[in-house]
């Protein structure tokens, strides 16, 4: 694999939304507040005794949102935004810390009620530069923050002096060093007038296709800076933009079950998207697929051969392999933490690694969605080892520490107004065992006839499903959602489209099951959640075989088509579910 | 297109007949033409076995927005919008017995039963025929397939239970046709981001508010209903409601807020420039004296005075919420509500109370209860809740009750609900006069001092089982000693009140004010006079407050 690292990515094409300003943002009104309320924090709470807090830390995200969106040729929102303060916000999260390092208020409370405590330290603050009041606003959010930590503290004490000890001693917080990078501000303006115009004709392509029920396009974006400051001294702003194109479709199969697809397009800046033609015809093949979709067969529940396509292949990379190597996970004793003890240990066959790498903004051409240069909690970004030749080697680490893993790595990540854990950014899968597409393709069919199944299957194309990590009562399984897969025939039949396929299984046995990959490697941009939030993300893979997986029928909805055809249709064929049913305008 | 020939192909089934006989002709408005070609074609619906719908309705709510806010001079937010968005209703079976009003036997979802699926579905902001009609398709689809399923679980429950005296489904109501002209935000957007700034730098010079916002959201939203009885109805709702707002803690740690706010119709309804600024100065002061303020050193049961915004704030908690939704769902507990006692006194006979959504303004200034036509589709009709302390009738939608039939054009989401509320007495007495009585009255219960309430603070009334009168805040409270001497107490709450307490009104004012407001999601006026109850429980705050902040607040240089 030859990855595409472009070196510090520097957003030269986007417009200056900001007066130009000094290049170590002395002038830098935000700044001036956060670095002054910092340190009148620290001050003032010096004095608190045991209640001193050890650790501050602010971190804002400047930002304007778009949204617009699109239904039917005509725009179900957004229409009236055109205020340039719309979607304008400022939202500061505050982190106090009390006790030490060692044990603090962060400290998971055992046997509590679960969730987590976004400790108070929220807080929506005044867009304009009034740095009195912003100064305010910092204020009140570490006021809150710091008297929640307190008592925080105080339950944690109480916990660890009634409880067994940990089984992972280690602390509870990393001291790294205080960073100091000064990105110029830089954001876009989007011309919603264009836009508009765009989405519209865009959504109009769905209007002539009476099956596809639901469909939208829709636009978000947004832009602007990211600050953290920390009583360490960290000094950081970084420009940080991003834009998403999705386009939903919708169909129903006479047997009442739903069939999403979608196609997004990712990018930092408006102007990076996809021209009208490249949409149009990613519309049209999306369509193509809803449409052949509602008619396939169904699958009956399978075991064996099957290829996962490099896009899908990242994603289910990113489900069943990337969300268990989250450090913090490793030690939290209410979880399943199936990797903790797997250090140096065989996880994937020998030709696998896997890293992850959130300081590459780019794969070959592709902009990768999981790239950022500081992490939520002031950590440069660093390339991640995950596996190397099959053996696991490291874990995602936010500053929150593990017994094999005293430091962060860059991975501490959080959308605003939540405290940051471990995550992905770029994940990628790298393979020396690797051969042509259409060879794989060839091995799927031989390990179908040797294994004396009837077909094989081929995974195009998987939405990202959900990951149960944790321990007790929901199972150690996976589920990703394949939303388009087909039946490969070993006597040469022409592939088949099926629908309604669900992925089952737990996650070690199926790496163990992976035979050899493409040399396909592809990007798969997304979104990710979990108890942080949101988080853009990337997963890089080439196609795998894999010699078994196993699939089930997944569960349907029972509401019938709709019962009239489309209005914009009212004269066409329509099915109807029910020999008595009567439909039609004509009566 | 075949728009016009839908509308002339005639409808077959009774209950569609009287669409037949709507205009031919729904004008160049695309939301009504989608409207009625999608209901034309919801005739059709049908499923083996399930019945067709009788009766099938759309509302679609067009909402134009501005929206403003700032703290201590700095904008907060800034946003202009404009979204649009569709409810239906579909109704099998009939009238007698349909698939709403009910909700498996859970009383306590009875009262989300009766619209379906919220109104919130969003549709196409642009005038977009071919979308609108897309999306109601789907809406229509979707309702009716849920509501055959309702009413066959609704089946099954009457089946197994024993329900007496059950009243039915849905009323009958004369068709309505208000098709009122289209109206524009009209909003200078720019002064007023100007005004609301400045009117909340004015907390920059009151260093114990430690956190304060002023804000203004203007709005123009259309109401559109159709239904296939015929009901053709447009009208705009202009709105502007300006906030403010402000905290902080006493010295003792207790969380204080203050708030004050305006609600008009237009622009010209709302204060000037300098007038603003002097409504947040007013909330500053009263925080800053409330921080300073004692609080009751034990509970206190004895007469409250209610005045100015706090007279009316009583009644819509007292009298306009426990006469709303007066449908129960069934299975539901019948205990203890007031509108259970119709035809009997049950307040004081000096007390009268009506609603009439139909009038504009009282004395000049708006009333936001208004509305010319209601969301069944149904003209308002003037009541009279109260006569002399007799329960006359109570807050009627289409969805009859045991003892009331009809609707009297009080529905409001489905809900029979306060408009505008007029509390009257027949024996109005002076401020003087009050007071001196409330200071009788505290005397007689052997007290130091009797109880004025000037404001319960936003959000009015809580919506309640209607079994009790449960009174908030209060937000701004005196205790008025035997010499006439006034002392503003803070964290003092009302315990739950009977509602022996409207038959314990002692004395009501000459004074009748307006109070604009929100209730239940609803813009509501009520007009009433100072009111003296003889008795109400009064807590003091309980003693243990998180501290005060950690350092004082960031000082403002100017």
């Amino acid at each position: 694999m030859a990855p595409g690292i472009l070196g510090f990515f520097v957003l030269q094409t986007m417009i200056s939304g900001a007066p130009a300003s000094a290049a170590d943002g002395r002038d830098d009104v935000v700044l001036q507040a956060l670095t002054n309320q910092i340190e009148v924090a620290m001050r003032e709470l010096r004095g608190k005794g045991d209640e001193s807090p050890y650790y501050v830390s602010y971190r804002i995200r400047d930002a304007q949102t778009y949204n617009l969106s699109a239904a039917y040729g005509a725009i179900e929102s957004g229409a009236e935004s055109d205020d340039p303060m719309t979607g304008r916000h400022r939202v500061l999260d505050v982190s106090v810390r009390v006790g030490s390092p060692k044990l603090d208020s962060t400290h998971k409370v055992r046997g509590g009620m679960g969730g987590f405590n976004a400790g108070g330290g929220v807080e929506s603050l005044p867009i304009e530069d009034d740095r009195a009041a912003l100064e305010v606003g910092m204020w009140r959010a570490t006021d809150r923050a710091w008297k929640s930590a307190v008592k925080q503290f105080f339950q944690v004490k109480a916990n660890k002096a009634v409880r067994v000890a940990e089984e992972d001693q280690a602390d509870d917080f990393s001291v790294e060093k205080a960073q100091i990078h000064i990105e110029p501000r830089s954001s876009w303006k989007l011309d919603r007038k264009a836009w508009k115009s765009r989405l519209e004709k865009l959504s109009a392509l769905f209007k002539s296709h009476p099956f596809i029920l639901h469909s939208t396009v829709a636009l978000n974006g947004t832009t602007g800076s990211t600050y953290f400051v920390d009583s360490d001294g960290a000094r950081i702003r970084q420009s940080d933009s991003s834009i998403r194109l999705m386009i939903t479709g919708a169909v129903r199969a006479d047997d009442g079950m739903d069939l999403p697809m979608y196609e997004d397009f990712s990018a930092r800046s408006p102007d990076q998207l996809p021209s009208d033609a490249v949409l149009a015809s990613r519309a049209q093949a999306l369509i193509a697929r809803l449409e052949a979709l509602r008619t396939a067969p169904t699958v009956e529940p399978y075991s064996g051969p099957a290829i996962i396509m490099n896009r899908a292949a990242g994603v289910f990379f990113h489900e069943i392999f990337g969300h268990r190597v989250e450090g913090h996970r490793q030690k939290d004793e209410e979880g399943g933490r199936t990797f903790a003890k797997k250090l140096n240990q065989h996880v994937v066959p020998d030709f696998i690694s896997v890293s992850d790498d959130p300081t590459q903004a780019k794969f070959h051409d592709t902009f990768l969605n999981g790239y950022y240069a500081f992490d939520e909690e002031g950590v440069q970004a660093q390339r991640v080892p995950l596996v190397k030749d099959g053996v696991l080697v490291g874990f995602l680490m936010g500053r929150s520490p593990i017994k094999s893993f005293a430091h962060s790595n860059g991975h501490g990540r959080a959308q605003a107004g939540l405290p940051p854990v471990a995550r992905q950014g770029n994940l990628i899968v790298d393979s020396t065992n690797r051969v042509p597409f259409p060879k794989l393709r060839e091995m799927l069919i031989s390990e179908t006839k040797k294994r004396g199944k009837p077909y094989g299957m081929m995974f195009e194309n998987i939405s990202g499903g959900f990951t149960f990590t944790g321990a007790g009562r929901l199972p150690q399984a996976f589920k990703v959602i394949p939303l388009v897969v087909w039946r490969v025939y070993p006597d040469g039949r022409p592939d088949e489209l099926v629908r309604g396929v669900d992925m089952v299984g737990t996650p070690l046995q199926s790496f163990e099951k992976i035979l050899a990959t493409g040399d396909d490697d592809d990007v798969f941009n997304g979104f990710c959640g979990a108890e942080s939030g949101m988080l853009p993300v990337a997963a890089v893979a080439p196609s795998l075989l894999v010699g078994e997986i196993e699939v089930e029928r997944k569960a349907k909805g029972h509401d019938r088509p709709p019962i009239l055809p489309p209005p914009l249709h009212a004269q066409s064929a329509w099915p109807v579910a029910s020999s008595e049913a009567k439909g039609g305008a004509a009566q | 297109m075949k728009t016009r020939s839908l509308a002339l192909l005639g409808f077959l089934g009774a209950s569609f007949a009287a669409m037949a006989a709507a205009p031919a002709s729904v004008g160049d408005d695309p939301v009504f033409r989608a409207m009625q070609d999608e209901l034309g074609r919801a005739k059709n619906l049908h499923m083996d076995g399930v019945d067709r719908p009788y009766y099938v309705a759309a509302f679609v709510t067009e909402l134009e927005s501005f929206h403003v806010a700032a703290s201590y001079g700095s904008l907060t937010a800034r946003s202009t919008d404009r979204r649009r968005t569709l409810d239906v209703q579909v109704r099998v079976g009939t009238p007698e017995l349909d698939n709403t009003n009910f909700s498996g036997g859970m009383p306590f979802m009875g009262e989300m039963a009766n619209f379906s699926g919220g109104r919130n579905r969003p549709i196409a902001v642009d005038m977009d025929y071919d979308a609108i009609r897309q999306m109601l398709w789907l809406a229509l689809d979707e309702s009716y397939k849920h509501a055959a399923e309702e009413i066959a679980r609704k089946r099954a429950y009457l089946e197994t239970n024993d329900v007496k005296g059950r009243a039915p489904d849905f009323g009958p109501a004369p068709v309505s046709n208000v098709v009122l002209a289209r109206e524009k935000l009209s909003i200078d957007k720019e002064r007023w981001t100007k005004w609301v700034k400045h009117a909340s730098a004015v907390f920059r010079t009151h260093p114990g508010v430690y956190s304060s916002n002023v804000s203004l959201t203007a709005s123009v939203s259309h109401q559109y209903f159709l239904s296939s009885e015929g009901a053709k109805d447009r009208f705009a709702e202009p709105i502007m409601n300006l906030q403010f707002s402000a905290s902080t803690q006493a010295a003792d740690g207790m969380n204080l807020v203050m708030s004050d706010e305006i609600l008009g119709r237009t622009e010209a309804d709302l204060p000037k420039e300098a007038d603003l600024q002097k409504v947040a100065k007013g909330v500053a002061d009263r925080l800053d004296a409330l921080a300073k303020a004692p609080t009751l050193s034990e509970d206190y049961t004895g007469p409250v005075l209610f005045t100015g915004r706090a007279a009316g704030q009583f009644f819509l908690a007292a009298i306009g919420e426990p006469l709303s939704s007066p449908r129960q769902a069934l299975g539901a507990p019948v205990e203890g509500r007031l509108l259970d006692r119709l035809g009997k006194h049950i307040a004081h006979s000096l007390l009268t109370v009506r609603d009439d959504p139909a009038q504009v303004q009282w004395k000049g200034q708006p009333l936001l209860g208004y509305y010319p036509v209601d969301d069944d589709g149904v003209k308002p009709v003037p009541i009279t809740l109260v006569d002399q302390g007799v329960l006359k009738t109570y807050y009627m939608s289409r969805v009859p009750t045991p003892m009331v039939k009809e609707s009297n054009g009080h529905s409001r989401a489905g809900q029979g609900s306060v408009a505008n509320l007029f509390v009257e007495s027949n024996e109005p007495q002076s401020k003087e006069a009050l007071e001196k009585k409330l200071a009788q009255l505290a005397k007689e219960n052997d007290l130091d001092f009797g109880m004025v309430v000037e404001d319960l603070g936003e959000g009015g009334a809580m919506r309640s089982a209607g079994t009790s009168i449960s009174l908030p805040g209060p937000l701004i409270a005196f205790r008025v000693f035997a010499d006439g001497r006034r002392e503003l107490v803070r964290g003092a709450s009302f315990k739950p009140a009977t509602f022996r307490a409207l038959k314990d009104i002692t004395a009501m004012g000459d004074d009748p004010s307006l109070v604009n407001t929100l209730h239940r999601g609803q813009r509501v006026s009520v007009v009433a006079p100072s009111v003296l109850v003889g008795e109400l429980e009064v807590k003091r705050p309980k003693e243990e407050f998180e501290k005060p902040p950690f350092s004082p607040r960031p000082a403002f240089s100017n």
